[in-house]
This record gives structure tokens, C-alpha cells and sequence, in this order.
């Protein structure tokens, strides 16, 4: 049975706690209270800016609007559709492959000089018809000015340089449409080479473990020079022997054409025929039997397809 | 050539693989251009590195508007077979530089456009004098194609290093 005591005891506990509940809860309300107020006050004070901000942007808008800036936008978004649909992802990327070049060119022709020269030549253009027509007598008394004679000065350079760049183009398609892509004439390479000690790459054939020697040192079917003695004693598998031995791999196709060419024409006349006779009857460029036989392609060639050394200077 | 690299016979049995020879080309007539580009055309066709400094008149040889154009005057020259005080008279040149082309030709012997040509191909390097240009006034578009570079007399040493040079 509880006694009074306890009971008025567990009140007052209860009272307590109640009163401090009260306080926690009041606490909490004027922390709301609080937040509240910081809340309206931060609003009160940034509501003039941000009324100011979206006027200034509106302003703004209807500025470019009146200049038609968001007509031009749209004008070329119908611009960027037209050139998505007439280019594909190769035209992309040939322009990539040569965008240096493109970048290079543009510089040039945005230079002060050369646009104050074309816009000079626009206005003349602009005004043509104030132009006085000139036949044969006005063309030589013209020619007596300065101005003109430094004005043709500039298009004989012009017409040299187009028509020298064309002539090595030409060349070029030449030589790939008989040769494939890899063959060309040589180009001019235009910085000095200033390589101290350098030797100019030379092509080398693939390194293929060489066979071993097929004849010893003093064998009796060649001369001190590594010529064949006796060319009646040649064969075709000998030929190829000589190949490999002179670290000719791989002997395609190429080299074994080039090798009869030489021993029939050798048959035919009587003599070796020296690199420009080679070049001569097998049609080819002087340095693509350079590049089929590195290092002396005349006597390379004789010495495979057993005939003699062959003579002259040429 | 050493005895036992030329009895092999998978030797190959040239040269030196390093030897190299630079010719300065400094004559521009017919006869004076040719020993520096036949010498030139041997040596890489013997396997032998080459290069031509074209200087002074040599540099006609390589002018694109020159080079068909090259003559030989035999005036001067204790060698001619025509005394000087005829080959000095109007017509002379031409005439010698006919006659010596007609011989080329049946000797089969190719043109000095020709011999560029080769040598390009052939890979032996062709060098233009930068004095040289300067003083006939020409720039690297009245060139062949075929030169590698227009250097000045250092920059050919420095390109032919180790190089045996020859003047003609």
C-alpha cells in the first residue's frame, strides 16, 4: 500500500518533469519563431535584388531581341542543320586530317597586308565600270606606270608559284597512278638540313635471319668482285642463292622482274646495263630500284643476275 | 678493297660503309658542269654516299630557266682545238655547245636535266649556295624540284662531315 508520501512525492516528480517538458517545448517554439523571422528577414531583404536581377535580364532580352540577336541564333541553328545533313563523318574527318593545314592557310590570307591588298582590289572591282577599256597601246602605256609594273611584279610570282605547285602535283599523280600510293617524286624539303654527322636514312630490307653461306671464300664460280665467271652457268635458283646471300629479303617478285630485264638486255646487246639503261627497259623510276636494291643497284643487280660488271660512267 | 671481303661472295663488295664524297659544282658551261655530276652518279651507284654544292655558276646547272640552256666557250681554253681569237667571234659558243650536244646525244650520254633527275632518284643530296643566290638574285622557286636545300658554305661543312670533298 502506497503512502502519501510517495504518492506526493512521484506528484512533484511529475511536476518536474512536466515543468522542464514546458520548457524544452517553449524553447523549441521560439527557436521557430526565430528561424521564422530570420526567414522573412532574409526575404524582405533580398526580395529589391532579385526584383532588380530578373528586370535587368528582361531589359536585357528584349535589347538583343530589338537587334535581332536571337533571330540570328535561330538563323544559324538552321545553318548548323543544313551542314549536319550535307556532311558526313568522313568529310568530318578528312577536315580533321587536314584542319593544320587549313588553320595555316587561313593565317596566311588574314594577314593585315593581304586583306588591305584584296580589299583594294575589291574596291576597283566595286567601281569597274569607271574603268576606262584598254586595247594593245593602252596595255603598253599602262605598263609604263609603277604601280602596274609592280602589280604584274606580284601576278608573274603568283602565276609561277600556282603553276610550279601544279607541275609537281601532276608528277605526283603520276607516279601513284602508275605506282600505287607509296612511289612519288622527290619533293622539295624546304628548311636547311643542318643534321651535324647525319646520314640520310637508306631503306633497309626486313631482317630476316640470313641462310647460311652458300659458297666459301676463293669458290671458283665467282670473281674477286662476287661477279658470276661464267653467266652461262646461271640459274634462276642460283640467282636467288646470290639474293639472300647479299641480305636481299624478301626477293619478290619485283627484284626477280628487274634481274631478267637486266639478263635479257645483256643478251641482247652485249653489255651490262648500268642503272639508267635498267631504268630504261623495266620502266621504272631511278629510285625505285634505289629502293628494291639499296647500295649500288647496277652492280647489284649484275652480280644476281650473273652477268658482268657494268661499265662506264654513266 | 680488302682481298678477303671481295672473294666472298655474299659480301657485299664496294666500298666502306660510311665513305662519303661532296662535290662543289662551280661552273656552269656545258663541258665544267659534268665532272662533278658524273662523279656524283658513280659514287651512289658504287654505293658511295654523294653531295653537290652548286656554287656561282654552278648554279645554272640546277635554275629551272638555265639548265637546257648550258654552253660551252672554248675561248681561253689552251685545251680548245679552235685557236681563242676564233672561238671569241659572234656564233662561236653556239656552235661549240651545238657540236658537244650532238655528241652527247650519240653517245647516249644524258642531259644535265637528266642527270639532276638521277641523282635525285638515286639519293645523292643537291645543295644550293646561299651567297650564290643572293648575288644573281634568284630564290628557291627558279630551282629544279630536285634540290634538297640552299645552304651557306657552313652549313655544307656541317652536312658533309666525315665527307671526302672535291671542287671541280
Amino acid at each position: 500500500m502506497n503512502a502519501p508520501s510517495d504518492v506526493s512525492a512521484r506528484l512533484d516528480r511529475v511536476e518536474t518533469q512536466l515543468g522542464e517538458l514546458l520548457a524544452v517545448t517553449r524553447g523549441l517554439a521560439d527557436q521557430q519563431a526565430a528561424a521564422r523571422r530570420t526567414r522573412d528577414e532574409l526575404l524582405a531583404d533580398a526580395m529589391p535584388v532579385l526584383t532588380g536581377l530578373s528586370d535587368a535580364a528582361v531589359q536585357r532580352f528584349a535589347d538583343l531581341e530589338a537587334r535581332g540577336v536571337p533571330d540570328l541564333g535561330r538563323a544559324g541553328l538552321r545553318v548548323a542543320e543544313r551542314v549536319a545533313q550535307g556532311t558526313s563523318v568522313e568529310d568530318v574527318d578528312a577536315l580533321a586530317d587536314s584542319v593544320v593545314a587549313i588553320l595555316d592557310t587561313v593565317r596566311a590570307l588574314t594577314q593585315p597586308e593581304v586583306l588591305a591588298l584584296a580589299q583594294e582590289a575589291g574596291h576597283v572591282i566595286e567601281e569597274a565600270d569607271e574603268a576606262a577599256p584598254a586595247g594593245v597601246v593602252g596595255l603598253v602605256r599602262a605598263s609604263r606606270d609603277v604601280n602596274v609594273q609592280k602589280g604584274l611584279g606580284i601576278l608573274v610570282a603568283v602565276l609561277r608559284h600556282v603553276g610550279r605547285a601544279s607541275r609537281v602535283l601532276d608528277k605526283k599523280a603520276q607516279a601513284v597512278h602508275r605506282d600505287g600510293p607509296s612511289a612519288g617524286p622527290p619533293t622539295r624539303r624546304t628548311a636547311p638540313p643542318l643534321q651535324v654527322g647525319a646520314r640520310p636514312a637508306r631503306p633497309t630490307p626486313p631482317q630476316a635471319a640470313p641462310p647460311a653461306a652458300f659458297a666459301e671464300v676463293g669458290d671458283p664460280r665467282f670473281d674477286r668482285q662476287g661477279f658470276l665467271v661464267d653467266p652461262q652457268g646461271w640459274t634462276e635458283a642460283l640467282a636467288e642463292a646470290i639474293a639472300h646471300d647479299l641480305h636481299l629479303n624478301p626477293y619478290t617478285e619485283a627484284h626477280r622482274a628487274v634481274v631478267a630485264a637486266a639478263r635479257a638486255d645483256w643478251q641482247d646487246r652485249g653489255q651490262s646495263p648500268n642503272v639508267r639503261r635498267l631504268s630504261a627497259v623495266t620502266a621504272l623510276e631511278v629510285q625505285d630500284l634505289y629502293a628494291l636494291f639499296p647500295k649500288a643497284p647496277g652492280r647489284t643487280v649484275a652480280r644476281i643476275a650473273g652477268i658482268p660488271k657494268p661499265a662506264g660512267c654513266i | 678493297m680488302h682481298p678477303s671481303v671481295a672473294q666472298t661472295p655474299g659480301a657485299q663488295a664496294h666500298v666502306a660503309e660510311d665513305r662519303h664524297i661532296a662535290l662543289i659544282c662551280a661552273k656552269g658551261g656545258l663541258d665544267e658542269c659534268y665532272p662533278a655530276l658524273i662523279l656524283a652518279n658513280a659514287a651512289r651507284a658504287s654505293g658511295i654516299e654523294a653531295s653537290i654544292f652548286f656554287t656561282f655558276f654552278g648554279l645554272d646547272v640546277i635554275t629551272e630557266s638555265k639548265v637546257d640552256h648550258l654552253h660551252v666557250n672554248l675561248a681561253g681554253n689552251p685545251s680548245s682545238p679552235v685557236p681563242t681569237v676564233v672561238a671569241g667571234l659572234p656564233g662561236m659558243e653556239r656552235l661549240a655547245s651545238t657540236l658537244m650536244l650532238q655528241r652527247m646525244k650519240q653517245l647516249d650520254l644524258p642531259s644535265a636535266r637528266e642527270m639532276i633527275t638521277m641523282l635525285s632518284g638515286a639519293g645523292c643530296k643537291l645543295y644550293a649556295c646561299e651567297l650564290a643566290m643572293k648575288m644573281f638574285g634568284l630564290t628557291e622557286t627558279d630551282l629544279l624540284p630536285e634540290v634538297d636545300g640552299v645552304l651557306t658554305a657552313e652549313d655544307f661543312y656541317e652536312v658533309t662531315v666525315g665527307a671526302q670533298i672535291v671542287f671541280t
